[in-house]
């Protein structure tokens, strides 16, 4: 299967250096590869602010990644100017966490929907209406909301909304960021299975960033796990969950509520908070809150490696 | 009103939101409606006034008020009531066209500083403020002074001092809105920057503009009263009220009317633009709607 999307070595450091301001710098991704194929699902997990949506932007550039490059259908996109990156915009789409903030309060669904075939194709509203409502009735929903505006619509319709808006444009590979995070859980399963359809009728790539595993559980084909703007696991979402390499993977899966009081005992719960990436400890990023941390992971950060050609593992001590 | 209303204060048709305002600010709809007569009576100006604003009548200078002029007379015997509606069309054309120029190129900055930041921000926004940095009035003589005291440059005059504030007032919320999704989605989506800062920018920030442009309209009033005061107005003998003003200074102690009432009419029109900008600004804001 040849990749679509292929990352190598991404890193993106915030920093500031100003006239009479102390400088800072924050690293929030720090060499990060992947690779996702045609008609792939790739999770990306991990704690509130460990770069996952650092990641989502900087694959679709809206940030400008520091190093690295971001390979799409053998195209850097990094090395683009600005003409050529809106054009490939209209392969790549994203889905936002909010569906509230994500729309255009001021415009109908129609326009925002319109929108985008006007910019790239040229295609009057009147002309893309049939399209339009092609793709409402896709995600559900009927052909009179194009005249509608957001507030009119509930969270999960938004999104419904949002994505009818990512894929009008027959994009090949979708970024949804926390998609599902805000939405009821009822919601969340009915917009995952409208996304699963669409991904079987069109044959889209997802790269698909959350927080929740059992999300990832079933919906993905593989996950990435990131800690503080690294990658410290990842691999087939099955294997990976079963038999968890690194300790940080298996606290998260643990995490997970489980409804069996009696499997509560053998949980392994983290402690403490994610560390400020201003300020990232020595060695392996993971050890002040590792149980399984030795005295080498507080000097020398782990590299990837990989167990067998699917899995790898950034872990000194990794688990059993 | 009912719950439903409480939760989604935006379902409200806008007809119906107005009279629901309307009602609760009595002051602000006062203010609207004395500002529309205002306008009516200067756009209606030839059919309403008694007399030629510029014919005049030796006989009958300096005169109180009388059944013949209404609001009596001036040095050269013009019929002041008249005057001050031929008065008002200059003012407020003024007024008006440099508030909505000011709005306009004040927004734009504004936009363009906010959403591209940067070295783009710093250069525009120390710009704006030196303009701030002057006192409005000496802005606005140094303008018509240097350039000449006619229309185009008066309103030219008026937009420049009023402009930074708009271009201040636009800024602040764009920053805030360029963080929000929807712009990172036209961003993703592939929109070019002056397609955002135009058409998903510029609506949702035009509700705050248009509030300030109502009380700086009356500013702007002011600002061409003042200049026409010192001379620096549209030439005679065409009226504005702040020539009318001055021309009363000389007989200011046998003929106070003479200055008082254009005086009276300018208070007039920045009161009703003051009291619908109060109104409009209470009505934005969420904290007061309920």
């Amino acid at each position: 299967m040849k990749d679509l999307l292929v990352v190598e070595g991404l890193g993106k450091t915030f920093g500031s250096k100003k006239f009479l301001q102390a400088e800072y710098a924050v690293t929030a991704l720090r060499n990060v590869s992947f690779t996702l194929g045609k008609g792939e699902t790739v999770g990306v997990v991990g704690e509130s602010g460990c770069g996952k949506s650092t990641l989502a932007r900087c694959v679709l550039d809206l940030i400008e990644p520091t190093t690295g490059s971001v390979l799409f259908d053998d195209t850097d996109l990094t090395k683009l100017d600005a003409k050529a990156k809106r054009d490939i915009r209209s392969r790549i789409q994203m889905i936002f966490q909010d569906p509230y903030s994500s729309l255009n309060g001021k415009r109908t669904i129609g326009k925002t929907l319109a929108e985008p075939l006007w910019v790239h194709e040229g295609v009057k509203y009147k002309e893309a209406l049939p399209r339009i409502h092609a793709v409402l009735k896709e995600v559900g929903l009927p052909v009179s909301a194009a005249d509608k505006y957001p507030h009119e619509f509930s969270g999960g319709q938004r999104q419904r909304i949002a994505i009818a808006r990512a894929l009008i444009l027959e994009p090949e590979l979708i970024i949804a960021d926390e998609a599902v995070s805000a939405l009821d859980v009822s919601v969340q399963a009915q917009v995952l299975l409208l996304m699963n359809s669409i991904q079987k009728e069109h044959g889209l790539s997802y790269l698909f960033i959350t927080h929740d595993l059992g999300v990832v559980r079933n919906f993905c084909d593989r996950v990435l796990v990131m800690y503080l703007g690294s990658v410290v696991e990842s691999g087939p979402v099955a294997e990976l969950l079963t038999n968890p390499k690194h300790p940080y993977t298996k606290s998260l899966r643990d995490a997970a509520p489980i409804p069996d009081i009696s499997r509560r005992q053998s949980l392994a719960l983290l402690e403490g908070e994610i560390p400020s990436p201003a300020n990232p400890p020595s060695g392996c990023a993971f050890h002040p809150r590792c149980p399984r941390a030795t005295d080498i992971c507080r000097s020398e950060a782990p590299t990837l490696q990989s167990s067998d050609d699917q899995r790898m593992f950034a872990c000194h001590n990794p688990e059993p | 009103m009912t719950t439903v209303d409480t939760i989604n204060p935006e379902k409200r048709s806008t007809g119906e939101q107005l009279l629901r305002l309307a009602r609760k600010n009595k002051l602000s709809t006062f203010g609207l409606i004395m500002f529309l007569v205002i306008v009516l009576a200067a756009i209606f100006a030839p059919l309403i006034a008694p007399h030629d604003p510029l014919e005049q009548n030796i006989l009958a200078r300096l005169q109180d008020r009388s059944p013949e002029y209404i609001l009596g007379t001036d040095t050269f015997g013009r019929d002041t009531f008249s005057r001050i509606l031929y008065g008002l069309r200059i003012s407020l054309l003024i007024g008006l066209t440099s508030t909505v120029l000011a709005m306009i190129l004040g927004c734009a900055l504004g936009i363009i500083a906010g959403y591209r930041g940067g070295w783009i921000d710093s250069v525009i926004m120390r710009c704006m403020d030196m303009l701030l940095a002057f006192p409005t009035l000496i802005t606005g003589l140094f303008i018509v002074a240097v350039l000449g005291a006619n229309f185009v440059n008066i309103v030219l005059a008026i937009t420049v001092t009023i402009l930074p504030k708009f271009a201040r007032v636009a800024r602040a919320p764009t920053i805030a809105l360029k963080e929000r999704e929807f712009v990172e989605a036209a961003r993703a989506l592939g929109f070019s920057d002056l397609r955002i800062m135009a058409l998903h920018i510029a609506p949702n920030i035009v509700g705050e503009v248009v509030v300030l442009a109502s009380l700086w309209a009356a500013y702007a009033i002011r600002i061409e009263a003042y200049l026409s005061f010192i001379g620096l107005g549209v030439a005679p003998p065409t009226p504005t009220l702040g020539t009318m003003i001055r021309d009363g200074f000389e007989h200011i102690l046998d003929a106070p009317f003479v200055s008082i009432y254009p005086g009276f009419a300018v208070l007039l029109v920045v009161l009703s633009l003051n009291l619908v900008g109060d109104g409009l600004r209470d009505a934005i804001d969420p904290k007061l709607r309920d």
